[in-house]
């Protein structure tokens, strides 16, 4: 027999599962049904009935260190099945919710994006910045002649210095709450295999590699019953940033290594990659939100958190586009300002990330890694290459 | 009695395509001695009972013989008072036609075995007639008031409900106030929707009623010192301080309830070391006393752990499940949660039972952030030096070894009826002269344990108090019929009877009390009560000839007989369930009814004609249970099954009325083998007279002294257990023990 554990629930930690909600954890009664129907649940320790256990429990601890959680695509398939209407998907969606602010530095930007009182000031930043600085280089109107968004807003000092700064913000506020999250894991979480422990290359290889390998072919998803729809559109997102992501890339080589300046003609490839990545998260999105809209609650209880984010990628892609064409359609009125509020999107994309719901991306890959790295086998039937001697040892 | 015979024989239903209804008609008026004999198309329809009533009014008859359909089937139509006309049924439809229904056969043509079955049955149905005696009810001059031992909730309520039907009853309860254990509580749980809410007792309300209802006449701080009599008659002697009062009573309704099981038991639980562990009764004098606090130093509790099953469903201690002890552990968590918000509630369960719609109220607890359930195994109890008690459990849904530290433990235990507390009763033995002693009671598997609880005192020759069936309970395993004990008259409900709630004993009160009016009602009418209600037949014994071997006063399953100092056994009629195990247990064959006795079973079975071993066609006896295996015989007919056309049946009232003469005489005529079809005995036993099958089994293992001095082979005798839904089993018993009698051979005995 093990050695016992001291159990001690936290009242106040259930009630804020709840505020954030999960408000129906307690009506769990144990049966499994839900880690029975989940096609991405691992064989041994199965999430996510040991995580409504913990979570009636309000064992805290065990929750947060927990990468499990994060190893849930939130396809509501165990929501679907529960007999006691305890709602598994919408627990581990608090729960990652939860986690986002946890891991979130500055924290106050996490509520930023959860509370729709900040509302104003979440786009009220963008929006100041944009105009400051165009107010700096005196471009603070439409230009005249023909559509060249950099007459409206220039390329330098505006775009290339507001962007890479807010980049940089993303990027290290991501680089802390990845950190911080790895470290909680490892310090609380399953324990890892010796044998696991691989070169830095293989490291990269197998765990970070496979990883990105599962998420790019959304090798979990696919395996999700009740929103099978749901894998449509967030395969089609997912896409579609790569897609503008390299565009941008190739954009920006373009005008630094080059020389070369937008807009390019119709005919060149980077624009057939940049036309198509808008149309394919303009599809992905719209998907994503008709899904939610149509299904309700079968989808999973979304919340401000969800919607906020889903909407600014819509805006995201049909301002992108629409700069497009309203430029090729010489309506300067609607084009100039089109550009601003494209600009705006893709800031608060950019700078709320490790805040906002895109912050699933970090996090759940995150878990994704750990989850390879613990020996941990992700999906009924999915086996990680076992070691290959030795014997297991913790 | 001059009899007059009148045979009918009914042509519907198939019977007349199948059978040759002359030479039927035939051998009712030559063999059966019937003065008259009709065949009608449909005996059934108006015309058909026109006739028998023109007949009976013109002709004089009085003793019909219907050969027709099964005595089960249109007992409404073929209804006449047994007073004035004596009445058999031969049973050519379901037993005879429909059971051997011919394949292939051309149309018209009647076949051979087939017709001397029929011929057999109405033989036999001839012979049982002329073996009948019109009946005489037993009456007695009786009390229509009702006994409720036991002032709690379910003896108010019987009480009550007995007020409301317009019986008087005598309420007896041995404290001093009314209430019983529902007096402890603070709160009841939710008995109706939406189950969300904790409610008041109710017990205060109704002990006014009853203190205002004229009808029930009350005896508080009073105990039940001797009760005399039967039915329609128990002389009730109360005991309230030093005076001795009698109350006459027609029915008995128990309602002690039960003791909590004693903690003192359950040391391994940690009861004992510390006042913080205790059980939900004290949390209930806790909560009641305003004081829910931790004992040993009145701090607030933060922390609270409930152990269910506390000594429940353990071999050790309780083996069975208390049904309320689930509930009662979430109302008083809800006791704690709602004096703390902060407080934490630990329910560790075995399994979590709250039947019915009881798991509304579940759910509603369930529900509650402080309240953490958890199935698991309790591996040790420990006191910190804090005072706050440690417990160790295996954890079964985390699947580890968890510590929860409380402020108080709180131990659900179980219910104890009222009735298991006390001493066993030692029966005297008698040993049958000539005999080797033979204790046949504890030869059985059916227990016929009495505790001696000093509950109702019985004047009876078979013990002071209802016998048990498990652990303690007085209830007799009647499927269908809660509520009867093994002694006619008294009917148990509530905790006495098994472990349940407030809400069911309310509902097991209504429940026995109206099984105590019916039981006067019925027997004020001379009428059995149950099972075989509405029989007016009892026991008579014709004493020159007793020998005083006590079997029939110690076999009896219900306690009819009473015995005086000579041993005489003193029959108490109204105790009877009309069963006839006494007439099967007597060796001198002097118990008998009217209409049923060891002559007329005998004299049915040397009606049957044994053709001769040239003729290849054997003869089997089948005495079938009346109760499921004659009605699942029914059913094989109904339901099309087919069996051979050799057997000849008896309907007995219960297998325990198996006397070994029959036997004898059955193989001596020449009968190849005998198949009893009685119910499932043992301890699971679905005997509506308790032991007459087991009896039954067990004088059979006797009847190999019979066989011994014929020189015939054991496997002539079979005896099977039959249950109603058994119908689609008996073609194939009756086809292999027809070929077993065939590997046997015919009987040597034919023809003598």
């Amino acid at each position: 027999m093990s050695q016992p554990r001291l159990l001690d629930p936290d009242l106040d930690f259930i009630r804020e599962m709840k505020s954030h909600g999960a408000v129906d954890v307690k009506k769990c009664f144990q049966c499994a049904t839900c880690s029975v129907v989940c096609n991405v649940s691992p064989d041994d320790r199965p999430f996510p009935r040991k995580e409504m256990l913990w979570s009636q429990w309000g064992l805290k601890e065990r929750l947060l260190a927990d990468p499990d959680v994060w190893l849930c695509h939130q396809c509501h398939d165990c929501t679907n099945y529960c007999p006691r209407g305890a709602r598994p998907g919408d627990v581990l969606a608090a729960l990652q919710r939860m986690s986002v602010m946890r891991y979130a530095t500055p924290k106050v930007w996490a509520r930023m994006v959860r509370e729709p009182k900040f509302l104003p000031i979440v786009f009220g930043i963008p929006v100041v910045i944009l105009l400051v600085f165009m107010a700096a280089c005196g471009t603070l109107r439409i230009p005249e002649g023909e559509i060249v968004y950099r007459k409206f807003i220039p390329q330098w000092p505006v775009v290339d210095v507001i962007f890479p700064i807010t980049a940089i913000w993303a990027v290290t506020c991501s680089a802390a709450g990845i950190r911080k999250m790895w470290l909680e894991l490892k310090a609380m979480g399953p324990e890892i295999r010796k044998e696991y422990r691989y070169s830095p290359l293989e490291w990269v290889t197998v765990y970070v590699g496979g990883t990105i390998v599962d998420i790019l072919k959304h090798q979990f998803f696919k395996l999700c019953d009740a929103n099978r729809f749901r894998f449509v559109a967030h395969f089609n997102i997912l896409w579609g940033f790569i897609l503008l992501a390299i565009t941008t890339a190739c954009v920006a080589a373009g005008v630094y290594l080059f020389g070369k300046q937008t807009p390019y003609p119709l005919s060149n490839p980077i624009k057939w990659i940049g036309n198509l990545g808008a149309v394919i998260l303009i599809v992905g999105s719209v998907l994503a939100i008709k899904n939610r809209l149509s299904k309700g609650e079968k989808a999973g209880r979304a919340t401000y958190f969800e919607w906020l984010f889903l909407w600014v990628v819509l805006a995201t892609g049909v301002t992108g586009l629409l700069t497009e064409l309203l430029r090729l359609a010489n309506s300067p009125t609607i084009a100039y300002p089109m550009y601003f509020v494209h600009l705006v999107c893709v800031w608060f994309l950019f700078a709320y990330l490790p805040f906002s719901k895109f912050s699933h991306m970090l996090y759940r890959t995150t878990a994704m890694v750990y989850a390879r790295w613990a020996g941990r086998a992700l999906g009924k039937g999915v086996e990680i290459a076992p070691p290959a001697m030795g014997t297991w040892e913790h | 009695m001059e009899r007059k015979i009148g045979a009918y024989l009914c042509r519907g239903c198939g019977i007349g395509d199948a059978l040759n209804m002359d030479e039927l008609a035939k051998v009712a008026t030559k063999e059966c001695k019937a003065s008259l004999c009709r065949i009608h198309d449909m005996l059934c329809s108006d015309e058909g009972l026109a006739q028998i009533k023109a007949d009976m009014a013109n002709e004089g008859i009085n003793a019909l013989i219907i050969a027709a359909c099964s005595p089960r089937a249109k007992t409404e139509v073929f209804s006449f008072d047994p007073r004035e006309v004596l009445l058999e049924r031969v049973n050519l439809r379901e037993q005879v036609v429909w059971s051997h229904r011919p394949e292939g056969q051309e149309e018209g043509r009647v076949d051979e075995d087939l017709q001397m079955m029929a011929e057999d049955q109405l033989r036999m149905g001839g012979a049982r007639i002329q073996n009948m005696d019109l009946l005489t009810p037993f009456m007695e001059e009786i009390s229509r008031r009702i006994l409720v031992v036991g002032g709690g909730i379910t003896g108010m309520t019987a009480a009550l409900e007995a007020a409301k039907a317009g019986y008087e009853s005598v309420l007896v309860e041995r404290e001093a106030s009314l209430g019983g254990f529902a007096a402890k509580l603070f709160k009841q749980y939710p008995k109706a929707a939406p189950y969300t809410d904790l409610v008041d007792p109710e017990w205060a309300s109704m002990a006014e009623a009853v203190e205002r209802e004229p009808r029930i006449k009350l005896y508080c701080s009073s105990t039940i010192e001797r009760i005399e009599g039967a039915p329609g008659m128990f002389d009730v002697f109360i005991k309230r301080g030093e005076e001795v009062l009698q109350e006459r009573t027609g029915a008995i309704v128990l309602a002690t309830g039960f003791e909590p099981y004693d903690p003192g038991k359950l040391d391994q639980l940690g009861y004992g070391k510390s006042p913080n562990i205790v059980t939900t009764v004290q949390v209930e004098e806790m909560a009641k006393g305003g004081a829910l606090v931790r004992p040993s130093d009145g701090k607030k509790i933060e922390r609270v752990a409930f152990i269910l099953c506390a000594g429940s469903r353990d071999p050790e201690h309780l083996p069975y499940c208390s049904v309320v002890c689930c509930a009662t552990a979430l109302k008083q968590a809800l006791y704690f949660r709602e004096g703390n918000s902060q407080a934490k509630v630990f329910i560790l369960y075995k399994d979590l039972r709250t039947p019915g719609l009881y798991e509304h109220f579940y759910r509603r607890v369930q529900e509650d952030e402080g309240v953490f359930l958890t199935k698991a195994k309790i591996s040790r109890v420990d006191l910190d030096q804090d005072g706050s008690v440690v417990v160790d459990a295996e954890d079964e849904l985390m699947g580890e070894t968890i510590r929860l530290k409380v402020d108080l433990l709180v131990l659900s235990t179980g219910m104890v009826p009222r009735t298991a507390l006390g001493e066993e009763e030692k029966l005297e033995v008698t040993q049958e002269p000539g005999e080797k002693k033979q204790d046949i009671a504890s030869q059985l598997l059916i227990p016929t344990r009495i505790i001696k609880s000093n509950t109702l005192n019985l004047a009876y020759r078979q013990g002071p108090e209802l016998p048990e069936l498990q652990y303690g309970f007085p209830d007799s395993h009647f499927i269908c019929f809660p509520y009867e004990t093994r002694r006619t008259g008294i009917y148990a409900a509530g905790p006495v009877r098994a472990p349940m709630d407030i809400a069911f004993s309310q509902e097991d009160a209504r429940g026995a009390v109206l099984k105590a009016i019916q039981c006067i009602e019925l027997t004020s009418q001379g009428k059995a009560v149950h099972p075989r209600s509405g029989d007016m037949s009892y026991p008579e014994l014709f004493m020159q000839r007793c020998t005083q071997c006590k079997r029939c006063t110690e076999e009896c399953p219900f306690g009819m007989y009473n015995e005086d100092e000579k041993a005489n056994p003193l029959p108490n009629p109204t105790r009877c369930r009309r069963c006839s195990v006494c007439m099967g247990s007597c060796p001198e064959r002097i118990i008998s009814f009217k209409d049923y006795s060891v002559g007329m079973i005998g004299s049915m079975i040397k009606a049957i004609e044994v053709p001769d071993e040239t003729e290849e066609k054997p003869r089997i006896l089948v005495l079938a249970c009346e109760n499921d295996a004659y009605p699942a015989l029914d059913m094989v007919g109904i339901r099309g099954g087919k069996y051979n056309p050799y057997v000849r049946i008896i309907p007995l009232r219960c297998l325990g009325s198996l006397n070994l003469i029959w036997i004898a005489d059955a193989l001596s005529k020449g009968i190849d083998g005998v198949l009893l079809l009685g119910c499932k005995h043992g301890h699971d036993y679905q005997c509506h007279m308790i032991k007459g099958s087991e009896l039954a089994n067990y004088r059979l293992a006797k009847v190999s002294e019979t066989l011994d001095r014929l020189a015939l082979e054991s496997s002539r005798i079979r005896i099977e257990q039959i249950e109603i839904s058994d119908y689609d089993r008996i073609p194939t018993i009756m086809d292999e023990f027809l070929e077993t009698i065939k590997e046997v051979g015919p009987n040597p005995y034919k023809g003598f």
